[in-house]
């Protein structure tokens, strides 16, 4: 048996994708042998998905209806007469954003650094030491790259303000401890092009006048560490690692530390702390640390996937990055796409692509029975965003439309899920997080638990009890030490704001 | 024993040195992985001493890192993810079935002494959810049916 489901890109973006994928699933549940199609020319339909079974088309609104077609149409080999389409219109031409391999440029092409450099692998780096440093600040500044791991603080400027420090010793830092649930863009990039992010480090230590960089690494990516650590012992036997680089005269050491476990040692000050030998604990800022970070001396601190971008950057030139994304947040991102998504996959994306593209086109809807309830997009401390609201577009912007774009994750959450279940998944995590450092924080959390696990055990909402969890992170966001306590009230209130308009059960 | 163990873990982790006590998370890492698992109060010490740093400094590594513990409590140590991109797509059956297997909760360990189970953040590889991770193993894609068919097989010794 054929089944053939829309697959124009009007169709995929209001969901056709993940009605092939649930005809898949459906015959995996009855055992029943049929063949799914996805084809672009099938055609479509208004308020529906169009789907031929047997040459008859009909049109489907939602999993409901999708499976009552699979029993009837497809095992019991019946016209399924209210679901038969009236009007079959031609296949409808939409906007799909395509990727832009910038990040993903080397990705599945080499395995060692000769393959590396025969894709063009450190010519960025020879380029970029006939350049003085301050051009090479210049050119990152002029591309607008914002940092990639969450806070989006401009690049170029936290080069530029270390670049300015006066110190006989600086650092340069790369923050590769990717704790943020639903991210898994760094570890990817580790796998598949350890190298590009060498170089970029190497490039940044230049451009600040930095000598001596660490890889702070999570301790739960050993095994993809292993990469990496053959990537720089190679780095170093070629010349690029060492003393005078490429007869630059330029010096720089890289060395790598593992985490031990630790949601905070992402927070940059707190990883420092963590590489001097102590307890992840962030520090008060300022001093910020391209003034007095690591052993107090100026440091930079980046994300891996913004330091990969910087080869690409110096090679083909700030304006050529600036091409995509939009004016406030030029060039790509990389979303992890997971939760209960049918496709689970790292995809680079100019920044202002939409939400609905991300989760339809590629993310292909959620797997199963459910319909999709709620996304959550830039990671545990980031929003839950309504069905409602998916045509958003994804920038530093979003924000202000209460979206925000953190470091990329997008957690698709079916309606299987209640309220009460992500409310006590988001305060367990964030109460077995907190470092314990200051006040706000520590109390605030062990307070929002006591409540909103009385309401779990009681089975029910306490709507009083919401506005005194409003109240704490409220506070928490005013008078917290570091960005964990401070955003805690990016999920709350979002998931509370869809609880009031019934968007969540 | 304890003085070649500490040793070892200390130079392995002055292999690669920037900056003078920039390794000191290493020692308390490697020390893990002399013990099997665990860094014994005794061997903090000593190795405070050989780096001349206060106990308390390792001691306050040991215990604040959730992959760190001075105590070998249970044979195998399992870490199942907890957080929402694993909890959404499966996560909460196989905690449910985690503890019914085991008869115990999270921060617990089994009374026969083979289990302690610990739920963790994040293991950064939401691609393949639900994970959990057993002394450092990595398993993917489960289902409760997997879950009991690996317990099984660290119950019988299949899997050391």
């Amino acid at each position: 048996m054929k089944i053939k489901v829309a697959a124009d890109p009007k169709s995929v973006l209001e969901g056709s994708l993940e009605i092939a994928n649930y005809f898949g699933y459906l015959s995996g549940v009855h055992h029943v042998q049929v063949d799914v199609e996805r084809d672009a020319n099938l055609g479509s339909c208004v308020g529906g998905i169009l789907v031929d079974v047997g040459g008859e088309k009909y049109r489907v609104k939602d999993k409901k209806e999708a499976a009552r077609l699979f029993v009837q149409g497809v095992i019991l080999r019946k016209k399924v007469e209210d679901l038969v389409v009236k009007k079959v219109l031609p296949p409808e031409e939409a906007r799909i954003t395509q990727e832009v391999p910038i990040v993903k440029r080397n990705f599945g092409k080499y395995r060692d650094i000769d393959g590396y450099i025969s894709l063009g692998g450190y010519e960025a780096l020879k380029k970029a030491l006939k350049m003085k440093p301050e051009k090479v600040v210049e050119e990152v500044k002029n591309s607008g790259l914002r940092g990639r791991g969450g806070a989006g603080f401009p690049t170029g400027l936290k080069w530029e303000s270390a670049l300015k420090e006066k110190s006989s010793e600086k650092f340069v830092v790369c923050n590769a401890d990717e704790g943020e649930p639903g991210t898994f863009k760094d570890r990817v990039i580790i796998e598949e092009d350890p190298h590009a992010l060498i170089e970029g480090m190497i490039i940044s230590a230049y451009a600040v006048g930095a000598s001596k960089g660490y890889i702070y690494i999570r301790g739960e990516y050993s095994d993809v560490a292993e990469n990496l650590k053959k990537a720089i012992s190679e780095a170093y036997d070629k010349g690029f690692l060492g003393e005078d680089i490429l007869g630059s005269g330029f010096d720089f050491e890289l060395v790598l530390r593992f985490g031990g476990g630790s949601y905070i040692a992402g927070e940059e000050t707190a990883l420092l702390e963590s590489i001097e030998g102590r307890a992840a604990r962030s520090r008060f800022k300022p001093p910020y640390p391209t003034q007095k970070g690591l052993f107090g001396k100026p440091t930079v601190v980046n994300n891996v996937e913004t330091l990969v971008k910087v080869p690409w950057i110096i090679l083909n030139g700030a304006e050529q990055y600036k091409k995509y994304g939009t004016e406030s947040s030029p060039g790509t991102k990389l979303f992890s796409i997971c939760g209960k998504a049918n496709k689970r996959v790292v995809v680079e994306l100019p920044l202002g692509v939409t939400l609905r593209e991300i989760v339809y086109a590629y993310g292909e809807g959620v797997y199963g029975e459910g319909e999709l309830a709620m996304v959550q997009t830039g990671g545990k401390a980031g929003t839950f965003v309504s069905k409602e609201k998916i045509d958003v577009k994804l920038d530093f912007d979003a924000v202000k439309e209460g979206v925000s774009l953190g470091s990329g994750a997008i957690v698709l959450i079916d309606d299987k899920s209640t309220f009460l279940d992500i409310a006590l998944n988001v305060i367990e995590f964030f109460e077995h997080e907190s470092c314990g450092k200051c006040t706000p924080c520590r109390e605030g959390m062990f307070l929002m638990k006591k409540i909103v696990s009385k309401m779990v055990e009681e089975g029910k909402i306490d709507y009083d009890a919401l506005q005194e969890i409003e109240r704490i992170v409220l506070i928490m966001k005013d008078s917290s030490l570091c960005g964990l306590g401070q955003s805690v009230h990016n999920p709350m209130i979002s998931l509370i704001r869809m609880l009031e308009r019934g968007e969540v059960a | 024993m304890v003085e070649e163990k500490v040793r070892s873990a200390l130079e392995k982790a002055r292999e690669k040195v920037l900056e003078e006590k920039d390794y000191v998370m290493e020692v308390v890492r490697y020390l893990h992985e002399e013990f099997d698992g665990y860094a014994p109060p005794e061997a903090l010490e000593l190795a405070a001493h050989l780096l001349e740093v206060p106990p308390s400094r390792l001691y306050e590594i040991a215990t604040f890192y959730s992959l760190y513990t001075l105590k070998k409590e249970a044979k195998h140590v399992i870490s199942v993810c907890a957080s929402l991109p694993c909890h959404v797509a499966g996560g909460r059956e196989i905690i449910e079935t985690l503890r019914k297997e085991l008869g115990i909760d999270f921060g617990q360990v089994t009374p026969d002494g083979m289990f302690k189970l610990e739920e963790v953040g994040c293991l950064g590889r939401c691609d393949t959810s639900p994970n959990m991770m057993i002394d450092g193993t990595l398993y993917r894609n489960l289902t409760p049916e997997k879950v009991v068919a690996i317990l099984e097989a660290y119950r019988k010794g299949v899997i050391e």
